[in-house]
């Protein structure tokens, strides 16, 4: 049974079957001992008086009724051991005032208890309104521990629960820890189900051999329905005391969030140190579209001094980026800027897009035609006066000629891809050599894609059915030597079963590579009686009749050097859910011009629940292969750490006796031989709390050898506010540089 | 060993031939490669009006299945790092849930998960952002093709099971 | 309604007997009381007259249960039973006892015993659980 069943044991719960119907069309029934009543006006019911009208009930010594003759007006007053229910709450007090046509209840100095939800109380007054919606209370206190347990609790001067809203806010709020007060807000919200953030933001305490002692303290502030914001004051012992200010807003243009940090004068790094975020997404009347994604720190080491939620010690670069445009059925264009800020202290500074112009045209069914057209116009900026700026007009229409039968389909397409470039050099200084100031590259591409779908059923009564998918694509694509362009934004791709089949190998419009090879491959896959993709299987390779360049010197990287045809490279994908507990998933991609494993990744994954969950995994890249994907960028004498990747990784999460979270993280670097994140996390819950302590080490940084940074977290929370009792595991499994991510 | 050919698309069952399809965000790239892939598998694809019906009279009314995509998520997480502590490699992943409606025979939720990796290079931030553009619309597609092949494995008898 | 108890009272019943010296009446089967908008049905009825005086009568009605019944000031009937009800004319006042029952057209109340004082409409229920009921509002009757 989970800790949340056995907590709700402790919980009032609403007896007998929910009445329906409109409060005032319900009868009023009273017994009581005695009765003294002038008709139709006045009663006084005296000794065990027992008032129910729909779902709600009132008990009570002694209940006087009121009522105008024509029952326009109906109220009880009760007093002396008042005792009133409804299927939301449950008040125990002196005395109680009902208006018995709307509902609207009053209780002095009562006791309250949430129906079915943990939450209870105390209330110089409840003032119970809106048909059972709110109850508002004078000088009242929540908790949401059981009877006997007052670990913790809030009191403020008025406490309103909000039944429809599922929240409860309370103004003056006083914290206390058992009897003491612990802390102070002027407005606090919590919410009472899981619609509502939490505005109930716990203090939280960390100590990291970098920054020693750390408190946040969270003010969570609803400005209106669709703004609110949270201010936490943040202490550093090591640095000193940071604002972090996080606003959330929705209108018109769409959902966003601004994140504004500041510390000023950090002691260790003796300057001032900022974040700002900003993230914007909005679709306005369907077709137009704003965007924001931006990112920027006040030093590069931020990230690796500071934690934050939007980005960490392992970010090598921080994006901006805006974007507007418009987008309908068959068109779109749209006006963006990309900058970023790279941290690492060797970089070349970076080239700015400003502005870009995407703007695309698609025309399916043109007769037997599809056409679409690409078009882009970029200017790349550069601070570095030495840097050239760059115009680049690309357009890039695409026909396809799809054509299919009953047994297999074949897809031609015809790409033509025409660039021109202009440069702009400061005459200050030479011109950069190699590079011409306006050079123009047009491509003509040629590719065939053929496919064909077998199918078969098998297993008991047919359960199974199992696909075969074979696939072959023809390439061709002319040689352009393109060294006499700066290549700014390509990079070489990835080949895994699905890139193989891609009309370029390198991202970006500065390289498109020459091309004369055919891509073959198949995928197997295996859906049960439910439509659910139990496992599948993909292998591919390329068969080069010509070698694929993209410049004609031999310095490109090894991938390129060394000319190659033939067939170059294989790729293999699969994945087995073997059954609702256990899965695999694995690939992994070879290239004859390394003569081994470009690169090659596993998962084994056991997951019963959110909270147990076992997966070992590894990751293997080559040291070429990686020197290859940074071709030419990283200085020529790759940084010793580039040798290549062979990760073991090993996650574990499994509850003790449903109330403790225990989370194990351990990710080994063989190549060497230390570990790179070693994680672990514990976390005590009961009914309405919970405490925990995490662990983490991590490399941080490398000079001579990795750098580690360990950082102690101590974790308070509260329990019992929404629907169900979160053990805190998956929480604990996402934190860390490499967090958890289901693999099925 | 028993393949049959079934021709050039996966085979879409006969009520699912023309659909009903609806969106939040209809001109959204997820949504135009949904809508792609249901033109490439022949299927007859009409825009809905409203978003989603919520009761279960107006759903039977439908003439046709509705389906669309209710949530979609996308997730950007380091899974291998190098010695300097800096990310190796990154993966992207795309969780997207739809809502088949079939009338008087239900709602189908289908969930839908692809991920990608690649490797990172602090270096070269340009190249390596316009490589993450591609793998995300590379992702869009391959969600929309997981989604129509879901459709595709949808029996007859599935549909008309709780008539 | 008011001014019923300056009414003349008609007692009818299938048998009757008369005991002149304690001046006492007993009406037994189908007994039937009216007196203006008071209507009262039992199986027995026990009229006595302290003294001869017809002011201060004191009925005694039986019944499983007798019926109790009338029009009030506005209009609206008030019925009740109950196993044994006693009228003094001289206070006006009504005891039932007995499962006692008494209904407006909005309300009704059940009791051991209930008194009601006619001239003022007041009524009190006492006994192990009086139950009241209040119906909701009634469409508008004006």
């Amino acid at each position: 049974q989970s800790l949340f069943e056995q907590c709700l044991i402790g919980v009032p719960k609403f007896e007998g079957d929910l009445v329906e119907g409109a409060i005032d069309e319900l009868p009023v029934n009273i017994n009581s001992d005695e009765l003294v009543g002038h008709y139709p006006t006045d009663a006084l019911f005296v000794g065990n008086v027992v008032l129910k009208q729909g779902n709600s009930t009132l008990k009570t010594d002694k209940l006087r009724l009121t009522q105008t003759v024509d029952v326009s007006e109906r109220t009880a007053t009760a007093t002396g051991n008042v005792f009133y229910s409804d299927p939301i709450v449950q008040l125990k007090g002196e005395s109680a005032h009902t208006n018995l046509l709307n509902r609207d209840t009053d209780v002095t100095k009562s006791y309250y208890d949430m129906v079915g939800k943990q939450g209870r109380g105390y209330a110089e007054k409840v003032e119970v309104r809106d048909n059972n919606r709110f109850a508002v209370m004078k000088n009242g206190t929540f908790t949401s521990c059981l009877q006997g347990d007052n670990s913790w609790s809030v009191s403020g001067t008025t406490v309103i629960h909000d039944k429809e809203e599922e929240v409860a806010k309370v103004y003056n709020a006083v914290v206390r820890l058992g009897p003491v007060p612990v802390f102070y807000s002027p407005y606090l919200e919590f919410p009472l189900g899981d619609r509502r953030r939490s505005g109930f933001l716990i203090p939280s305490y960390r100590y990291s051999s970098t920054n020693d002692f750390e408190v946040t303290i969270p003010y969570y502030w609803n400005i209106a329905p669709n703004y609110d914001a949270t201010i936490s004051p943040h202490y550093i012992s090591a640095r000193g005391l940071q604002l972090q200010n996080e606003f959330r807003y929705l209108n018109v243009t769409g959902k966003g969030l601004l994140q504004g940090d500041y510390l000023p004068n950090d002691e260790l790094a003796d300057r001032d140190r900022w974040l700002f975020y900003w993230q914007h997404s909005g679709v306005i009347n369907k077709v137009w579209r704003l965007n924001a994604d931006v990112t920027r720190v006040s030093d590069i080491k931020y990230f690796t001094d500071l934690d934050t939620a939007y980005g960490n010690s392992t970010s090598g670069y921080a994006t901006q980026n805006l974007s507007a445009g418009y987008a309908d059925e068959s068109f779109d264009f749209s006006l963006s800027t990309t900058r970023f800020q790279l941290f690492s202290d060797s970089a070349p500074s970076a080239y700015v897009t400003e502005p870009r112009l995407n703007i695309n045209y698609f025309k399916p069914d043109l007769g037997l035609l599809d056409f679409k057209i690409f078009s882009e116009f970029t200017q790349f900026k550069n601070e570095n006066p030495r840097l050239a700026n760059i115009q680049r007009t690309h357009i890039e229409p695409v026909l396809n000629f799809p054509i299919s039968n009953s047994y297999a389909s074949l897809d031609s397409e015809v790409r033509l891809y025409s660039t021109y470039y202009r440069r702009e050099e400061d005459d200050r200084f030479n011109n950069s050599g190699n590079f011409e100031r306006t050079y123009s590259r047009v491509l003509p591409q040629y590719k065939a894609d053929a496919r064909m779908v077998f199918e078969r059923r098998y297993g008991t009564n047919e359960r199974f059915i199992q696909t075969l998918e074979p696939r072959v694509q023809y390439l061709y694509t002319p040689f352009d030597d393109q060294s006499r362009i700066q290549n700014i934004d390509s990079a070489l791709l990835q080949n895994d079963t699905i890139g193989l089949f891609r009309n370029r190998i390198y991202s970006g419009i500065d390289r498109i590579a020459s091309s004369n090879m055919v891509t073959a491959g198949f995928t197997s896959r295996v859906y049960d009686d439910k439509a659910d993709e139990k496992f599948n299987i993909s292998l591919g390779q390329i068969y080069h009749f010509t070698p694929q360049r993209s410049e004609k010197n031999t310095q490109a990287s090894a991938i390129n050097r060394n000319n190659d045809d033939g067939s170059l490279t294989w790729a293999a994908d699969s994945m087995f859910k073997i059954d609702d507990l256990w899965g695999l998933r694995g690939g992994l991609q070879y290239d004859t011009r390394l003569s081994s494993l470009a690169l090659a990744n596993a998962i084994v994954e056991y997951k019963k629940d959110r909270d147990r969950v076992l997966q070992g995994s590894y990751r293997y890249a080559n040291g070429d292969y990686i020197n290859a994907t940074l071709d030419g960028f990283a200085n020529n004498n790759p940084p010793q750490f580039l040798e290549g990747i062979s990760q073991v990784g090993a996650v574990a999460s499994w509850p003790l006796m449903d109330r403790v979270a225990l989370v194990g993280r351990l990710y080994y670097d063989t190549k060497q031989n230390q570990p790179a994140e070693q994680f672990a996390g514990i976390q005590y819950n009961s009914c309405c709390w919970g405490v925990g302590v995490t662990y983490e080490r991590k490399i941080i940084g490398f000079d001579q050898s990795s750098r580690y940074d360990e950082k102690v977290s101590l974790i308070l929370k509260i329990n019992g506010l929404g629907q169900g009792i979160d053990l805190g595991s998956q929480n604990m499994l996402e934190q860390g540089i490499l967090p958890y991510r289901r693999g099925f | 060993c028993g393949f049959s050919l079934r021709g050039t698309t996966y085979t879409i069952p006969s009520q699912l031939k023309t659909i009903e399809l609806f969106s939040s965000d209809p001109n959204g790239p997820l949504n135009r490669a949904l809508r792609n892939e249901l033109r490439l598998n022949n299927v007859k694809v009409i825009t809905a009006s409203q978003n989603l019906l919520a009761d279960k009279t107006m759903q039977n009314s439908l003439a046709h299945p509705r389906f669309g995509v209710v949530s979609s998520n996308e997730f950007r997480d380091t899974v291998s790092i190098f010695a300097n502590g800096k990310s190796a490699e990154y993966q992207l992943s795309l969780e997207v849930t739809a809502h088949l409606i079939i009338p008087n025979s239900g709602i189908y939720p289908i969930n839908v998960k692809v991920q990608r990796s690649f490797f990172d290079n602090p270096l070269a931030a340009m190249q390596k952002n316009s490589e993450q553009e591609i793998i995300r619309e590379e992702l869009r597609v391959q969600a929309a093709q997981e989604l129509v092949r879901r459709l595709s494995s949808f029996r007859p008898e599935m549909i008309t099971e709780n008539d | 309604k008011t001014g019923d108890t300056d009414e003349p009272m008609h007692i009818t019943s299938d048998d009757q007997s008369l005991d002149m010296t304690n001046s006492v009446a007993t009406f037994t089967n189908n007994v039937v009381i009216t007196q203006g908008t008071i209507k009262i049905t039992a199986d027995k009825v026990v009229v006595t007259t302290p003294g001869g005086d017809q002011e201060k009568a004191i009925i005694d009605a039986y019944g499983s249960p007798l019926t109790f019944y009338q029009l009030q000031d506005d209009g609206l009937p008030i019925e009740g039973n109950a196993n044994h009800m006693r009228y003094e004319l001289a206070s006006e006042k009504i005891t039932l006892n007995g499962n006692a029952y008494i209904s407006q057209v909005d309300s009704h109340v059940k009791g051991e015993n209930i008194i009601y004082l006619v001239k003022e409409q007041r009524l009190e229920a006492k006994g192990k659980k009086v139950t009241t009921v209040l119906n909701p509002k009634q469409a508008e009757k004006k």
